[in-house]
Formats: C-alpha cells, structure tokens, sequence
C-alpha cells in the first residue's frame, strides 16, 4: 500500500475513530482469599508484593484489632506489608508468605500475651530478625509503635478501642480507613476508650511535640469529654504554636470514611488514581481494612461497602470517577459491581 | 527529488551510521528582500508567543510551568523492541533536562516528592493497562560534609560507598488494572559521573545499578547523557535549518549545525520487560508515554525544619508519548494543559483547537476542516510555508499537502493502518508512542539503526514505536513536510543538520550511553 493510500484510507478511518466511545471495561473480581483474617491479610500481600520484594514485615495477632490498628503508619514508613498470626503458633500461611516475600525482619506489634514468645521462636527458626514493639495494653503498644517509628511526630490520629455494648464491630468501625489515612499521611495512632481518655494515650499526648490531633469518628466513638481531655493534653501552654484538634466524622462509617478521605484531599474519587473498596460492616471488617493500607500509597482512594451494597453516599462519592477499583477480600461481587458501576457512571 | 529552477535542496540520506558530522548545504532562492523582511516582521511576533520563557528540545522545558520544575520535566520517552532479547520491549523515560556535568555541589538528582510513571495501554482505550511506578528515597550518609562526596565512589553500597554523602534509593511498583505491586524496595541509582577522582570506572559503578527483578523485568534509573540530539539555536531563531540558511525568508550564510544537547546528561529511567506481560492477547501493539506527578499541597515549613510538607492526591505534572508534539503542536496557552491530560482526554480537550490563520498573506490557507486543527491543520506546516516560501509556498518547488492532514492523524493520534494500530483499529484516538512488538529488530546494534524509521522505508522506528537512534526532529520536518502524502522524491530532505547522538549508544541494557563526567566537560 503506497503511502499516498494509507493516508486516504486514514482520512477515512480518523472520521470514524475520533467520534469512537472509549471501550467498555468489567467490573473486577475480589481478591481472592481464605476465609479467616490472616489469609484476608496474605491475600492483600500477594497483591501489593512481588516474590523476594519485601524484607520488612509486620506481624500482629490474628484475632483481635487493636495491636494492627498502629500498623498503618508503619507499613507505608517501612513499605511492609501486615501479616496476622495466631497468637500462640505462627499460622502456616503467614509463614509461607514470609518466604515468599523474602523477609528478613519482622516486626512484631503488640506484648508477648498478643504475639508469644514460641511465635517469636518459630520465626527465628525460619532465619528472620525479630523486633517486638509492644507494651502492656493496647494503648502502651500504640504508643510505643510512636515511640519505636515517629518519635518527632507532630500530629497523630486517635481512634477508639473499645467497643459498645452488643456492637463488637464498634470498636473499629470508624477505624478501617483511618489505617490507610495513617499511612498515606504519615500520621501513627494512638487508643482511647469511647468515653474516657486512656491514662497513657493522654501521657503520650503530653509528652510528644504534638500539634494536630484528628479524631476519628463522631461523639459515639470519641465523646466531646474525651476530646476535651485530648486538647488539654497536647496544650503546652505556649502561644508559639497552636495546637488543633479536629474531628472527622459522619452518620455512618462509610461517610466516615468519604470524609476521612477529604482530609486527605480527595473531595470525589475522581481525584485519586485508584479505589479500594473494603468490607466496612462484617465482624472481622477491620483485618482487611487495615491491611489495605500498604495498598494506600500514591494515590489511592478507600470506601466501604456494606455486605452486597454500597450506601448512596459512597456512590455520590465514586461517581463518575473513571478510575480503576479494587475490590479487597472479603467484599462480595455485588458491592464490587455496584462500586465499578458507579465509578462509570 | 529535483526543483526544475527553484531551490535545489541536497539530500542527506547517507548511511546513519557514517552521519556522525555536522550537515551544511546551500540552497538558492529569488523573492525580494523587502517581502522577506515583511514577513519576517509578522512572524517575529508569532514566534515570540510561542516560544515566550521556553528553551525546546524533544520535551525539554516545553511548557512555562515545566520549565520551572526541571526534576518532574520527562524530556523524552522510548519505547522499542529490544535489540539483546526480541522477546522483550525497552521503555525509557527521561527527566532533568539540560544538565551541566560539572554542575556541583548540588548535582541532579530524582525527586523524593516526584511519582514518576510509564504507562502501557494495550487494548487501545488510552488508559493505562500497565503502569510502573518509579518512588525515590535521598539519604545523607555523611550529615557533617557540604559535598557530594569525601573520597573516591568505587561501589554502590560497603566500603567502596563510604565516601558518597547524597545517596537516593527507589521502589519500583507496577500497577495492573488499579493494584499496585511492589517489585523492588531500597533499588540503587549510581552517583552522578563526577570525574575520574570521585567515579573513577564510572561504567562499571553504574552497572551496579542494573537489577533483575520478579516477572523477568530488568531496570535502571540513573544519569546518563542525553540522548537526544537538535540545534535548537537555530531551529528557534525564526525556524532556520542551517543546512538550508540560503532557502530561508531570511538567509544568512551557512554554518555548521550546532547540537544544543551535546554534553548534556539527563535522568533516564530504563525498564527491560517481557513483550507478553504488557500486550493484550494476540495484538502485538501496545501505546507508551510517561508522566511525572506531584501532590497537590506542598506546605513550607515555619519551624526549623526547611523539609517541605506535601499532601493531598497526586496532579500530573508532565506528560510525555511522541517527541515534540507539546512543542511544535501544541499552542503555548495550552502547554501546561497538555502536561495535564491523559490520553484519553486528547480528543475531547483538542477537539476543535487550532492555529489562526497567521499570515495568509504568504498564500498558506489554513483550514478550519477537521476534529483537532491543531494536528490536522498544524501551525508549523503554515510556517514552513511563509519561511521557506520558494519551497513550501503555494507557488514553491514542493507545495505543502493541504489540510485537513490525515497523515499527521496516522502519527500523532491512531497510529498507522497495518503497522501500528491498537485493537484492530478500534481505539480512541490519543497522543502517545505505538509501538507493534512483533516488528523485530534487524540487528543488535542501536547505532546501525535506520535513523529515519518509517520513512526511511525500516517500520521498526519512529513512528513505530521509538528507538535511541530514532532522528524524530528531521522525521517530523520531513513528515510536516509532506512526506508521508507526497512521498519521499517529492518532499526536501529536511534536516536540522544533526544526525544523531554525541555518544554513541550501547548495545546492552541500558542502552542509554554512559554520563558526561563533570571533570572533563566544558558545558
């Protein structure tokens, strides 16, 4: 074909081409996991890591949130993935996928009740350093993770630990996303009770150069005492700098979560390279959702979904963003097509 | 080609590899002085606007707001089947233009605050199928000096880097359909090439910095010398090619063609991938360009802390698929914008944007005709015509095709039927390299490559795709020119007069030749 033709034929074809749609695409499957809290965990590993691409690991129990809650900041710092290990035996899968990964140190977040010593052992045995960093309760390994990874921290995030009565998932329920804020922002967290402020998170408070607090949740999970008690702490009673406390919040968890991602300047998901949706409402809700976080980085939005749906506010939010979703594990088909739908609109 | 009475332009095909001197030709015209200066003056104007605080290359500072930001500034993008393995495919995406070797103590470096990506479209939506993401780390390993380094480099890490104070690691990530995977943590880029005191065995120091990672993915990022080559003192004093001074509206005596690139290193990005892991089923074409972004927020510290605080989503900043099309294509009201797209917003953001008619006068009509008069109606082509008017004139030697060009369409927006068409030509139209894999490469020696590509008659170049050895300036005056609808006898052989690289390429990852070291240039 001369030159001369394939322009012609061109001239033809770029009339029919530029008026073409852009091609339609499918909604994604979740990511594939087993079914307990620390496959949800391996599966988001396999998915953000190649074979031998992470030496650093982080390691918490697998049957109870708090200790992974402090992780968010420190995977992004370190670029590690969280791991979940049944406390009393490393759980074989864990131990795959640290092979796998190519680990050679893990870190291991909360005191010896929460991750044993025959863990410790089982770990060393596969020939990797260990670090603890733990403390008594919740609280101390929170703030010593602080103290461990960001002990110039200006700013931190403060989220419940304990849950309502008959509402287990309360505890955590505005704290899934705030792993992946903590990690995008760089800002660690630290516990308290709902209506009190735990001794030693208000002692860390007053002890580190914090300037900006964010609260996570409204007055059900951080009450207006607590948050009281919270900027009595920070104030060093100095007029050169001016401490904030700041609370974001909505009615639910999934506004909770839209609002958490304006903080981060995502005013629609049209703003951010990519989304990840996450099971918000599910018992063991917060494993996913807090192993996300090394998902988070450079660019990511996340949102909740509620069993087979997203709420109307989640899709407010996705609208008509064109970008690619990840549906994590334990999300169901529904929510992910519901999601991608959409983020096409 | 041949002129009857007009001008006579030589041609200057000989043999790339032999072409590694500066071109000098004459050419003899007749038209008046005074209408010369005429138009001159009216074109003066012109190009003040579109050149106003920008110094071009490839992509080299081609829009005022990237011109500010030289580390997020891609200057250009390659894409080409690899010349060591045809299985696999070479991406290559530059930033930092124009650096002066010796340009210490603070010499160039990644920015910590830059993501810096090159995109894979493979089923011809124009969004990104594949992306790698390049995140860079800068440590000081010795807080106390003011330099660069206190001693000789001899290693990347140990003892032979205990000397090196400014260090920068990287992750490198790919991200398929939206997941983000971590290929490699704490990635080596080498030191700039200071001199044979501070890096002596410069090549060997920076092969340390070749890694193989998981899916068979080769990479590099690092200095290396420029590898694109242009006279920009001429082509920007009023699109003067200095082998055709005499042709020119405004002739001045012939000179030799200076390559304003010449001694130049860049920052080059080099990713080695298997061609199976980046194409979508059957079809071997596969569109590339790269970008560079920022977060939206960056907060200066009031504290003692001078580090910068940035937040927020990421904006891209620059953007770069085909060579020179931000700067001869797009208007320069428009250039930032253009570092903003992606592709597929090309069509719907360009649509309907196009040059005035400059100066009809000189007997060039543009037309209105078409989606984007920008590419189908191009601003240099009406230009060419009033600058060389005894050639590209209406009543010239060799008349420009008229608009609408659906040549230019074939390059800069579909890509070419038969050769390097996405998704069997079911695509949205969108500016980036189109690359079709399954062209292999005749040889594996880069420097013996075809530098005209397509129309030098080798469909493994430029615009398929991009080589190193690719000549895109004197492919896009030719192809500007007419060439792809006249054919080759009945358009100039245009040149700027520099046919190829000041180094030669290597052939072997990667590719890009070796950094000018600071001691011995004299940039």
């Amino acid at each position: 074909m001369s030159r001369f033709t394939v322009a012609l034929v061109a001239a033809v074809s770029m009339l029919f081409a530029l008026a073409g749609p852009a091609l339609a695409q499918d909604s994604p499957s979740p990511i594939v996991s087993g079914p307990t809290t620390a496959d949800e965990a391996v599966a988001w590993s396999q998915a953000t890591f190649a074979d031998g691409s992470a030496p650093d690991v982080i390691l918490a129990r697998d049957d109870n949130f708090p200790d992974s809650l402090g992780a968010g900041a420190v995977q992004a710092a370190l670029e590690a993935p969280l791991l979940l290990t049944n406390s009393t035996l490393l759980s074989p899968q864990t131990a795959a996928e640290m092979a796998r990964l190519g680990a050679e140190r893990v870190i291991i977040l909360g005191g010896e009740e929460a991750v044993s010593p025959t863990v410790v052992a089982e770990l060393e045995l596969l020939g990797v350093e260990t670090e603890r960093v733990g403390g008594a309760t919740r609280a101390l390994t929170a703030v010593a993770i602080i103290d461990r990874f960001f002990p110039n921290t200006t700013a931190v995030v403060v989220a419940r630990a304990d849950a309502a009565e008959g509402n287990p998932t309360s505890a955590f329920a505005d704290s899934i996303v705030t792993a992946a804020v903590s990690a995008v922002a760089h800002v660690p967290i630290l516990l308290t009770n709902s209506d009190t402020l735990l001794p030693e998170t208000g002692e860390a408070l007053a002890a580190l150069p914090i300037e900006n607090v964010i609260i996570a949740g409204g007055s059900e999970a951080v009450s207006d005492d607590v948050l009281d008690d919270i900027a009595s702490a920070i104030d060093d009673g100095s007029s050169a700098t001016e401490e904030t406390v700041q609370r974001l919040a909505g009615p639910s968890r999934d506004v909770t979560a839209i609002e958490m991602m304006s903080y981060l300047g995502y005013s629609s998901a049209a703003d951010a390279s990519r989304v990840i949706l996450v099971e918000g409402y599910a018992d063991d809700a917060w494993a996913s959702g807090f192993a996300s976080a090394v998902q988070a980085g450079n660019g990511a939005a996340l949102v909740l979904a509620n069993g087979d749906d997203i709420s109307d506010a989640t899709a407010d939010f996705l609208s008509g963003a064109g970008v690619p979703l990840i549906c994590g594990p334990g999300t169901t088909q529904s929510a992910c097509d519901a999601a991608f739908a959409a983020i096409e609109s | 080609m041949g002129f009857d009475t007009r001008p006579d332009i030589h041609h200057t095909d000989t043999p790339a590899h032999q072409m590694h001197t500066r071109s000098t030709q004459t050419m003899t015209i007749t038209r008046s002085r005074s209408f010369r200066v005429l138009l001159a003056a009216a074109l003066a104007a012109v190009l003040a606007i579109t050149t106003l605080g920008t110094v071009d290359a490839s992509s080299h500072r081609e829009a005022p707001l990237i011109a500010q930001d030289p580390v997020a500034d891609n200057t250009d993008t390659y894409a080409f089947v690899s010349p060591t393995n045809d299985d696999n495919v070479v991406l290559i995406a530059n930033y930092i233009p124009l650096q002066q070797p010796s340009g210490g103590p603070n010499f160039y470096n990644f920015g910590d605050d830059v993501l810096y990506e090159i995109h894979v479209d493979n089923d011809g939506d124009a969004v990104a199928d594949v992306t790698y993401e390049f995140d860079f780390t800068t440590s000081l390993n010795i807080p106390t000096t003011t330099l660069y380094n206190i001693g000789q480099i001899t290693a990347l890490e140990g003892e032979g880097a205990a000397a090196w104070n400014l260090r920068q690691t990287y992750t490198l990530s790919s991200v398929v359909d939206g997941t983000r995977t971590v290929l490699g943590q704490d990635l080596p880029v080498p030191p700039n090439n200071l001199g044979p005191r501070s890096t002596p065995d410069y090549d060997a120091l920076a092969s340390q910095a070749i890694v193989e990672l998981a899916g068979g993915v080769t990479a590099f990022a690092g200095q290396r010398d420029d590898p694109f080559w242009v006279d920009l003192g001429s082509i920007f004093d009023l699109g003067a090619l200095r082998p055709f001074e005499g042709a020119h509206i405004i002739p001045e005596p012939n000179t030799d063609a200076i390559d304003a690139v010449a001694g130049k290193n860049t920052h080059s990005l080099v990713l080695e991938i298997p061609i199976d892991s980046l194409t979508n089923g059957d079809d071997p074409v596969i569109g590339v360009w790269a970008s560079a972004s920022r977060r939206r927020t960056r907060t200066f510290s009031g504290g003692s802390s001078a580090t910068p605080v940035h937040t927020g989503p990421y904006a891209q900043v620059s953007r770069l698929g085909m060579p020179l099309v931000n700067e001869v294509v797009i208007p320069t009201a428009l250039k930032d914008t253009f570092n903003t797209l992606l592709p597929s917003q090309d069509a719907t953001a360009l649509s309907g944007v196009g040059s005035d008619d400059i100066a009809p006068d000189a007997g060039y009509q543009p037309s209105t005709v078409g989606d984007i008069p920008i590419v189908t109606d191009p601003e240099l082509a009406g230009l060419f015509a009033i600058l060389y008017p005894d050639v590209f004139g209406p009543d010239g030697a060799a008349p420009l095709p008229p608009a609408p060009r659906a040549d230019l369409v074939q390059v800069f927006l579909t890509g070419i039927p038969d050769v390097n068409q996405l998704n069997g030509g079911d695509f949205t139209p969108a500016e980036y390299i189109r690359l079709n894999t399954s062209i292999k490469p005749a040889d594996g020696d880069l420097n013996n490559d075809n530098r005209l590509g397509v129309i030098g008659g080798d469909t493994q170049g430029y615009p398929n795709g991009r080589r190193l050895y690719d000549d895109t300036v004197d492919i896009s005056l030719r192809v500007v020119a007419g060439e792809l609808v006249n054919g080759g006898d009945a358009t100039p052989d245009l040149t700027d007069g520099i046919l190829t690289n000041d180094k030669p390429f290597l052939n072997e990852f990667p590719y890009v030749a070796s950094p000018w070291d600071g001691y011995s240039s004299t940039q």
